[in-house]
């Protein structure tokens, strides 16, 4: 029932993000790393709330989660930074963009 | 001719410990002649028979023939006057050769009636017990006649009157007993029962004989379980519409043998539900009961109405004594959200529809009258009785179911063109002395509340109270911020609501996410509604609190399933305050598109199937009546 239920979310994801084409094809990138860093650029970061950034999440299964780290170990410091820059630039974004969705609530000053 | 009347009357008593009496064979005498001389009830001429002093052997000898020989009794009426005993229990009719210490031999017990009864397999029986107590052994006919005591006894259609004098000689007026003198008065019009059918039921004989009775210091039995729509004890002189007449032996149900042989399979649930409905009127099992076998009938549509309309005759009196004035109404609520999916098939479920929902109209002012008459006199009667924890949150459900009711009260009496069914000066007086008197528990606690808030804030208009109106949508507006959007879910049980009480007061809901409404209705209709009213100025500052909170409107496909306890089909409008409503303004544009689509359904155009679906919503408050709502 679980695995079902796993399963449709899955598919319900995927059609989603296939009609808008938000989609990152790792076959079209050299490696696992830059198909995540290209996945990384193609997203945005929401806001909880309590106002804390919520970091995307991946759901691999095992034999791509292995392919992926290995992938991660191969590549060196200057991808981890390109990391941690895409990542600062988005929590950014999403921060202002969570600035400009609260304006549009009226304010008790607004009255 | 299948309906038989078989009456007694026993003046002489042949045995020490039963004296005579003087009254008894007049009483007999006088019904009889009525009911089979004079043709008052089209019972059978040939077959009925008067019985006066008679021995027990020839009473035992009459009910026999009545009961087992010839054409099979679908009609049965027995009318006794006598002296009437109590042993171990038993409820006996004395005869003439009854004998205190042998009763069971010499007497008729009322067991040994039922189990006759049922073996006959007699589809209608009525039984009128007009008895002088014996024996200086006070005893409570009340209690002994009830149907706890007599339990089921595999009639479908069964009436019971019965009166009893712990007096024997101080009950009978001018030789006759009290008991009959006013089922007399009713059978030749001098005391009137109702105008707007050609027939009488003993049911409603005897609830008019009973208020008569009871100013004489008798209090009668009277009550019934009847499967098979009205029954038709005698002609109605009162009758309005014309010459009374008796229409037909029984309605179309008690000639189709698949039907009936149902109805036989589930008279004990229905028994054991009629049972039950005097300790308090459960709404969710008598539904649960009740509808599959209304709807078994659907290929014959006039039987399920039929046997709707009988549920309801024998139901009413049953609740109508019941603590909570709002029972009965409750209960044709429920009989009218039955018929929702047959309305649309035949005339004569519409038209049944309609009486119930009139019945509703009509009961929800009787209940408002009560209740306003229990308030002045005591202006805490809403409170719980048992503790006051448990108020923190029934209260605030219960004030709102009662504010609800009104609201659709009105609604439906608008909806059916009857607005003088219902006392707008008396709904408007109760919602005042709510907010006077109850303000503090007005508070936005439940999901539950939404479909009567939205029954009361629609309606308005209707009953001029917008001032009220915008008071009470406050008060739960600013709860409901207060709470920071989270209500509970509709209908937790007591253990959850007192697990979501403690978690509230704690200020962390975290524990209780499962008893929250996530996505909440309640939030919607507030919106909506304070945006109908003008109040976005109010609702707009405070629309932050609410940041993340999902709410929802739900528009089933179609409002015939609208009485189920899961709606199967329809649409869920969903939206996050903060992502796509930021005010009353975004959702109202919302709103006005889901308006059109619940337009587009025609069934709504019909006032009964409107009136109904409204109170499916007020009797399963986990959907509401959006169409209530207009255009913003």
């Amino acid at each position: 029932m679980r695995k079902q239920f796993m399963r449709m979310i899955y598919e319900t994801i995927n059609e989603s993000t296939e009609k808008s084409g938000n989609v990152v094809n790792a076959q079209d990138h050299k490696s696992e790393a830059a198909a995540f860093l290209a996945m990384l650029q193609n997203i945005e970061f929401g806001v909880d709330e309590y106002g804390n950034v919520s970091l995307p999440e991946i759901h691999l299964g095992k034999l791509a989660f292995d392919r992926m780290f290995a992938s991660f170990a191969e590549q060196g410091v200057e991808f981890e930074q390109k990391v941690e820059k895409v990542k600062k630039e988005k929590i950014k974004a999403a921060l202002e963009q969570e600035k400009i969705r609260l304006s549009k609530f009226m304010s008790s000053g607004d009255v | 001719m299948k309906k038989i009347f078989l009456a007694i009357g026993c003046d002489i008593y042949d045995y020490p410990g039963l004296q005579a009496l003087n009254g008894a064979q007049n009483d007999a005498v006088s019904i009889y002649d009525h009911l089979v001389t004079n043709d008052g009830g089209d019972y059978d001429k040939e077959r009925s028979q008067l019985l006066l002093s008679p021995s027990i052997s020839e009473v035992q000898k009459s009910i026999e023939n009545i009961l087992f020989d010839g054409d099979p009794t679908v009609e049965f009426t027995l009318f006794f006057a006598g002296h009437g005993a109590v042993k171990d229990g038993v409820y006996f009719l004395c005869i003439k050769d009854s004998q205190i210490d042998r009763f069971s031999l010499t007497a008729l017990s009322m067991t040994q009636l039922f189990s006759w009864l049922s073996e006959a397999k007699v589809s209608q029986a009525n039984i009128i017990i007009d008895a002088c107590e014996s024996g200086g052994v006070l005893h409570d006919i009340v209690t002994l006649l009830n149907p706890n005591v007599i339990g089921k006894t595999g009639s479908l259609a069964l009436s019971i009157l019965a009166a009893s004098s712990s007096d024997e000689y101080a009950q009978e007026e001018n030789g006759k007993g009290v008991c009959t003198a006013a089922l007399m008065s009713c059978l030749r019009g001098e005391l009137i029962v109702q105008t707007t059918r050609p027939t009488l039921d003993l049911m409603e004989v005897g609830k008019i004989v009973s208020e008569n009775v009871r100013k004489k210091g008798q209090t009668p039995a009277c009550w019934g379980l009847n499967l098979y729509g009205t029954a038709q004890f005698a002609k109605n002189p009162r009758y309005s519409g014309g010459e009374p007449h008796i229409t037909e032996t029984l309605s179309a149900l008690t000639s189709d043998i698949v039907a009936n042989q149902y109805l036989r399979e589930n008279a004990d649930k229905i028994w054991e539900l009629y049972i039950a409905a005097a300790r308090g009127f459960d709404v969710d099992v008598f539904l649960q009961v009740i509808a599959p076998i209304c709807l078994r009938f659907t290929e014959n549509v006039s039987i399920s109405a039929s046997f709707i309309e009988g549920i309801a005759n024998t139901f009413g009196p049953r609740v109508r004594e019941n603590r909570d004035p709002y029972d009965e109404p409750q209960l044709y609520a429920c009989c009218a959200a039955i018929m929702l999916k047959l309305i649309e098939k035949d005339a004569s479920a519409d038209r049944i529809t309609r009486d119930l929902i009139v019945r509703t109209i009509e009961s929800v002012d009787k209940a408002n009258i009560t209740l306003l008459n229990q308030l002045k006199d005591d202006k805490y009667v809403l409170l719980s009785e048992s503790t006051g924890l448990s108020d923190l949150y029934f209260l605030p459900l219960r004030l709102l179911r009662v504010l609800g009711w009104i609201g659709g009260a009105v609604h439906a009496a608008n909806f059916m063109k009857m607005p003088e069914l219902l006392s707008k000066d008396i709904a408007k007086e109760i919602v005042q002395f709510i907010i006077r008197e109850y303000s503090q528990s007005i508070v936005a606690i439940s999901d539950e509340q939404t479909p009567y808030y939205v029954a009361l804030a629609t309606a308005c208009d209707i009953m001029d109270c917008k001032k009220d109106v915008e008071i009470i949508s406050g008060l739960l507006f600013y709860s409901f911020v207060e709470s920071k959007g989270r209500v509970a879910a509709s209908q937790l049980t007591g253990a959850d609501a007192l697990e979501f009480l403690e978690a509230k007061i704690s200020g962390d809901l975290s524990a209780v996410g499962d008893k929250l409404a996530r996505p909440t209705t309640l939030l919607s209709a507030l919106i909506l509604v304070c945006g109908s009213m003008d109040m976005s100025d109010v609702v707009d500052p405070s629309m932050k609190k609410f940041d993340h909170a999902d709410i929802n409107i739900f528009v089933p496909s179609t409002y015939a399933d609208f009485d189920e306890e899961i709606i199967e089909a329809g649409m869920n409008y969903s939206y996050r305050i903060g992502q796509s409503v930021w005010n009353v303004n975004d959702l109202v544009k919302e709103w006005n598109i889901i308006r059109k689509q619940i337009e587009l359904d025609s069934a709504l155009n019909c006032s009964s199937v409107r009136s109904a679906a409204l109170f499916s919503s007020l009797l399963r408050p986990n959907r509401e009546a959006w169409f209530l709502l207009s255009p913003i």
